[in-house]
Order: structure tokens, then sequence, then C-alpha cells
């Protein structure tokens, strides 16, 4: 027997459409914080507020999502196990960013101050060896040499001008989302960036990197496809905000992304300061 | 070599968690290399190039997870195959499980324990005062494992502390006993109602072990850093760690361990010993005891003496009595000195002393300037005994092997004996020395298995040389190592073992003075 509505949301992201038809929905995976659903080929996520707000996510205030095991779309109400979500009255999330003035110099300073963080304080296994080559001594295995190699050749290809080396950075890495796949993360929201800074149109550049790396993984194409957009998760919006404004919480801001998913937050951070400077200094990479 | 691989179908992990399974899986037994990554083209690529991948691989999708293992024979590689599939599962690392938050900032870490009230900073020395200075102005206590803390950053950080009543212990603080609670390098003790304050890592945890071994226990073990009771700094880490076991119920003895505090903290402290009538023990090791008597504690010649002291009196032993048992082992250890003496032949004459603990390296100079006059260090009481060469033993030696000259590029001495044990063997291979000298600091962080490490070398030097070979064991029972092996197996290698670095220098003092060193 479901309830009517038992879950209040407290927000939800812009990019979810509300009055869409759900009927295509599953679970696609379930952790402590967030329940990942695949709607169509798209993932929107619940999650708890210490996840934060995204521009497909619903934040709702649940200690635990393990317990749940089904999802529901009914009657035009979703469902999980029993419980309704309701949204009314909840706030809707913005994840655009919006640019009013930038001082380089002061944007380059911070950038800096960043990159300082990722470099000192990012976990061992993250990608940050492309900023630090100190960093390469914590991959000892041959496998774990043989990784890191692949990550830094074809990156480096990438950073080149050499554009196909996004299939094979695409996928690269261990977990949930690859290291490979937020590296190239990074380097969409720095091309969305660099626009806004320039004034060079790079939406088509954005575009062809998430279609050139989409895979079977919907949760990275997923990722990489509201980057592409311009829209943001709140940990990263409260990061592009910090380095383009006054820099006031640059560290701290680097920080709440490094506590991203184990590596995750160090790799986009990787790729986006790596790919944003050269940018910067050269201009497009790729046309 | 076999290689043999599985597929778990539909089952996410966080990377480092498979990573760290993949390093754990290589130290299996007959295990060459192992690796666990979702099934994309391009992670089966690495494979391919690591020699991991198997058949099966090729047709498994990206949502799959591969688990490879390249192992001497068929059967080990299975078997690894096996453990690594129970590591997955009773780690909890698991795609149900992996997004638990692990917080990496001080922020992160109080919104998941919004009580806590202390703080441990272990990050470059550069930014440590930084993260310690959040954490203050979070009204929260503070542990700076760190070193190399920036002078100013360092005072700021004191002052701060000193100025809110807050503990700052350190920086290069690697011990302390909070709450029962061992941490940084720290052993398990029992609790009790003797409280420390230290400027000396390892000397809180000697004294601590002592007590804890003797019978007493430990209400507060608080660290402070060497630094800390130096003129610049005012002692006022110290200070406030003394004035919270003066006003801790569950404290009623109080020690207090250090170098010689400069005379201004010293005076300070006197201050603060008016405000209270609980027995207050002063190992400051080398300091006069007129002094120390004049600021209102009971001055102790070491840290066996000072740990002793503090049991007797939290027992409710008389002074008189103490006194006796102190000196009746006195009289054992020069019995025991002049039968091992009568074992060295006329040239051997040097002591040669081969530190892993800071303060032992300094208490067992102290106690052998009494016996036997200055001691060559590459950290002497006296700088005009300052080692040319720490690599190279003079004379009398004593060498502190924590010193950065000896750990650049490599952990701590208590954790890699490498370097000890070929300078053990160096030393065997001098005619000229008597006695080797070694401590072994046991307890969390420390070498797991200081046995196994340490015994094949002790029983090398003494094919090579019969150098009388003494060892200080500093650790309890309940300490992760085993204390009671270890010290069985340095005796069937040939060593005469102490639980007390004191009493273990005496013996060593008094074996040279019996031979006329």
């Amino acid at each position: 027997m479901m309830q009517k509505i038992a879950l209040m949301v407290k927000s939800f992201g812009d990019c979810i459409n509300l009055n869409s038809d759900w009927k295509q929905i599953r679970i696609h995976s379930t952790f402590r914080n967030v329940i990942n659903l695949l709607v169509s080929s798209r993932i929107i996520s619940i999650v708890a507020p210490a996840v934060g707000r995204g521009p497909n996510n619903i934040v709702v205030d649940i200690d635990d999502f393990r317990q749940f095991k089904y999802i529901n779309w009914h009657d035009k109400i979703l469902y999980l196990d029993d419980y309704g979500i309701g949204f009314s009255g909840a706030e809707k999330y913005d994840s655009e960013i919006f640019i009013s003035s930038l001082n380089r110099g002061e944007f380059m300073c911070n950038l800096q101050i960043s990159e300082k963080v990722v470099v000192e304080e990012a976990p061992q296994f993250s990608s940050a060896f492309l900023l630090d080559d100190g960093r390469e001594k914590f991959f000892k295995t041959l496998f774990e040499r043989n990784l890191k190699e692949k990550i830094k050749i074809t990156f480096k290809a990438l950073m080149n001008g050499y554009f196909d080396a996004v299939n094979e950075l695409k996928g690269v890495g261990f977990g949930l989302t690859p290291q490979g796949d937020d590296i190239i993360n990074g380097i969409v929201i720095a091309l969305y960036i660099f626009e806004q800074l320039s004034g060079v149109k790079t939406v088509n550049i954005r575009e062809k990197f998430y279609l050139q790396s989409s895979n079977g993984n919907v949760l990275s194409n997923t990722f990489i496809y509201y980057s592409s957009v311009g829209r943001f998760y709140e940990y990263f919006k409260d990061y592009l905000l910090a380095i383009l404004s006054d820099g006031k919480n640059v560290e701290s801001v680097t920080r709440r992304i490094l506590n991203f998913g184990e590596t995750s937050g160090a790799d986009i951070l990787t790729g986006f300061i790596i790919s944003l400077k050269k940018f910067l200094e050269g201009g497009l990479l790729w046309q | 070599m076999a290689v043999k691989g599985v597929i778990k179908k539909g089952e996410y992990y966080d990377s480092v968690a498979l990573m760290l399974v993949a390093r754990e899986a290589t130290k299996l037994n007959g295990v060459e290399d192992a690796a666990l990554m979702i099934g994309t083209k391009e992670n089966k690529s690495i494979l391919e190039s690591s020699g991991l991948l198997i058949e099966e691989f090729k047709g498994a999708s990206e949502s799959d997870l591969l688990i490879a293992v390249k192992a001497k024979d068929e059967l080990l590689a299975i078997t690894a195959i096996q453990k690594v599939e129970e590591l997955l599962k009773t780690k909890n690392l698991g795609s149900r499980e992996s997004e638990e938050y692990m917080p990496k900032s001080l922020e992160g870490a109080l919104e998941i324990l919004p009580d806590a009230n202390m703080v441990i900073v272990s990050v470059a020395g550069r930014y440590a005062a930084r993260e310690a200075m959040k954490a203050l102005e979070h009204g929260l206590h503070v542990m700076i494992f760190s070193d190399n803390v920036p002078k100013d950053k360092a005072f700021e950080v004191k002052k701060y502390g000193r100025e809110h009543g807050l503990l700052v212990m350190g920086p290069d603080c690697g011990t302390a006993i909070i709450n029962g609670a061992p941490l940084g390098f720290a052993n398990v003790v029992n609790r009790g109602d003797i409280g420390i304050v230290s400027a000396a890592g390892t000397g809180l945890q000697e004294v601590s072990c002592i007590i804890s071994n003797a019978g007493g226990g430990i209400s507060q073990g608080i660290g402070t850093g060497g630094i800390d009771v130096k003129k610049d700094y005012q002692g006022m880490s110290f200070l406030t760690g003394l004035e919270a076991l003066i006003d801790d119920p569950e404290t009623k003895v109080i020690t207090l361990v250090s170098k010689p505090p400069h005379p201004e903290v010293l005076e300070k402290i006197g201050e603060i010993l008016k405000k209270t009538d609980k027995p207050v023990v002063a190992a400051f090791l080398g300091a006069d005891p007129e002094l120390v008597k004049k600021i209102g504690a009971i001055p102790a010649k070491d840290l066996e003496h000072a740990s002793l002291l503090a049991v007797s009196i939290s027992k409710g032993i008389s002074m008189e009595d103490f006194e006796k048992e102190i000196g009746r082992k006195d009289g054992e250890l020069k019995e025991l000195a002049s039968q091992l003496a009568r074992k060295l032949t006329g040239e051997q004459k040097y002591f040669r002393g081969l530190f892993q603990g800071g303060t032992l390296v300094y208490e067992t100079q102290v106690l052998l300037k009494d016996i036997l006059g200055g001691i060559n260090s590459n950290a002497p009481l006296d700088p005009s005994l300052k080692l040319e060469d720490s690599w190279k033993s003079v004379g009398h030696t004593a060498v502190d092997l924590g010193e950065d000259e000896f750990t650049v590029g490599r952990p701590h001495p208590q954790i890699d004996f490498e370097l000890r044990n070929k300078r053990i063997l160096n030393e065997a291979n001098d005619p000229t020395v008597a006695i080797i000298y070694l401590d072994v600091v046991i307890g969390y962080g420390t070498n797991p298995n200081p046995a196994e490490e340490l015994t094949p070398v002790i029983k090398k030097a003494r094919e090579i040389s019969n150098a009388i070979i003494i060892a200080t064991v500093t650790g309890t029972d309940k300490d992760p190592q085993d204390k009671a092996k270890l010290i069985s197996m340095l005796k069937d290698a040939g060593a005469v073992v102490f639980e007390r670095n004191a009493s273990a220098t005496r013996l060593a003092g008094y074996i040279l003075k019996s031979i006329g060193g």
C-alpha cells in the first residue's frame, strides 16, 4: 500500500523536469548517501544533504538510502519503496553560474592557490601526479605504473591537440567514475569557464567532448553532459565562484571538492586546472 | 606464472577501495601483481600490457568489475582471487558501502563528529599551523603531529591556545594518551591516577610504560613537543597541560618530563604548582635538583626514577621503602656489570649507542656523563662533543637515528630498522667496541615485527664480536608487538635485555667503569 507523501524534498536541480513521464525508471546504484536512478538514459540522483545540490540532484533529508529497495513512478508521484516523495515547497537549485566581472591577476592567483591544495592534499591514487610528478611514486606495482602511464600519455596527447586521445582517456581507471572520465569532466568545465573569460565560443567542442566520450558508463556520461552545458554541482559552483571572484575561500572550497568520491574530486580538479591554464596561455587546443 | 581472473557483474566500487584491495592482494603468498578494474576497453588494454588480461575479460562490459591476479602457480592465483573477494566483502567496500563519507577536511569531520573536542593535525609542516588554528577557532584542542612548522606560526597557535584555555600539543608532538586512547607513537597502558605532561615524545612513552608495567596507571599523557619549554615559547602548552591535570579529578599524581626547561619557563611552572596540593614529580633530565625542589616539585634522577616515584606515591608506598628498593636494584646491576666485564678483551673499551628514541639518547648521555664523562653524539649534551660525521662513531658514541640527517627519504628508525641494522654490524666489526647499546620502542605506529628485524642482526653481530649487546625495550604487554616474545627472542639472540633505559644505561656505565673506560 503506497503512502501519499512521506519524504519531503529540500531542493531539486533545475535540470529535472517534474512534468515529464518517468515511466522508464530503475535504480542504477545505491550508496549510503545516494540513490542513483536511471531515467531513460540519464541519471537522476536522490541524495542526502551532505552530498549537496546539483542539476540532477533531489536532496532529501535521509540518513541512509541503503534501506530502500524499490523505485516506482505512479500517478505522477515518485516512490522509494512505499514512501512518496513530495516536491511542494522545495527550493529549485540554479546550477548555472554568472560571472559579472573578473580581475585576471586575482583569478590566476586563486587558481594557483587551488592547485597547491590539490598537489598537497589530493588522495595518493588520484591523477594529481599530472600536476606534480613527485606524486608518481605512489604508483608502485607494474599494473599501477601502467595505469598511471596510460593516463599520463593520453592526457599529454590531448593537451598537445590530439583530440582523439579522449577516446583512450575515457574509461581509464578503477571505480564508479574512472579517473579518465573525471579528468575529461574537468577539461569540459575548463572549456566552459574559458568561454566565459575570453569570449571564445567553446560550445561545439564541449558537445564534441560529451559525444565522443559517451560510453556505457551512464553515470560518467551524465556528469560530463551537465558540465558540457554549463550546469554545475553545488560544490563545484561554489569553487568556480570562489576562484572567479574574491578568492576568499579558495582553499576550503578546493578541499570540499577533494572530499568528493575518493579520487573523483581530485581528478576533476586536475583536469580543470591544467587545461584551463593551457587555454588561457595559448587558446583552444582543438577545432 | 599463472594469471586468473573473475568478473563481478553490476558491482560498483570506489577507485581507492579497488586500488587498496589490489595492493593487499600483491602482498599475498606467491602473488606478483593484481588488479581490480571496471571492464572498459581502455582498462582491458592496461590489463593486457600488465600481463593480466585473460580471455574471459574480453567480453566483459563497462559495468562489470574485473579481478585479475598474476601468481607463481594456478593454485596460488585462485587462492588469491578468493582472498580478494573476501576482502571486498569483509571490508564492506561494496557499492552499498563505498560512499561512506570519509572527511578530508575539518569542516567535513565536524559534520559527522559534531561532539569531537580534539583534532590531530598531520599535514605538511607549512600548512599545519593553519589547520591547527582552524581547529582552535572551533574551540577544539589540538595535537600537531607535523614538524617543520614555521616558528612564528607555531608561536601564534600556542599563544591562541594558551589564551583560550585550549591544549596545543606540538608542533612535532608524536605521542599522547588522551582519555585512554594512545595517539601517534604510543603504547597501550593501564588507566590510573598518574597524569603526565611531557615535552619529550619517547620520554612520555618510557615513563607511561614503566608506570604501567610497575602496576600504576595513566590518567592522561599530554605531549607538548620539545620546543615548548624553550625561551621562545615560554612553555605555553606545557603550562596549559599542567593546569588541565591539576583540574582533572582523575589525576592524583602529576609527572613532568622534559629536558631542562628554560629558567623563565621553570619559574612559570613553579607559579602554577603553588596552586595545587597534588604531588608533582619532575624528570627534567640533567636539571639541577635544587632548582626543581624550589618550584615545589620532587626531582627525579631519570625517567625510571620518576616513573617509580609516581607509582609509589600513587600506591601510598613510603619514600624510605622506595629508595631502599632502588638501592637494592642498583647493587644487582653492579654485580651483573662486573660479571659481564670479565668477558671483554683489553682492547674493548667503547660504548656505542644506536638509538631510535630522541629522549632516550639524551637520558643515556645524562647518565653516562656522571659515570664516564662526555659522550660523542650527533645530538650531544655539550656542543664540543658533536660528531664530525654522524655516520662514524668516535670513542664513546651515542647516535640519535631519528635526527633529520638519517630520516631524509626514509621512515623513522622506529619503523625502518635497516639503517641501524647496518650500523650494528659496523660497530661489531670495530675491535675497540665493548658495548653495543640499542633501544627498541614498540607500540602503535612503530615497526610491527621488531624481533624478526633485529634478532638476526644481533646474532650476526655476536658471531663477529664478543662485544656486549644491551637492549632496552620500551613497551607494555598490551602493545600489538608481543613484548614478552620480543624480549625472549632478543635474549636468545644474545642480548642483555632491560625494560628501562636508565637501568640499561647504568649497567653499561658500570661495565665500562670497571674496565677503566
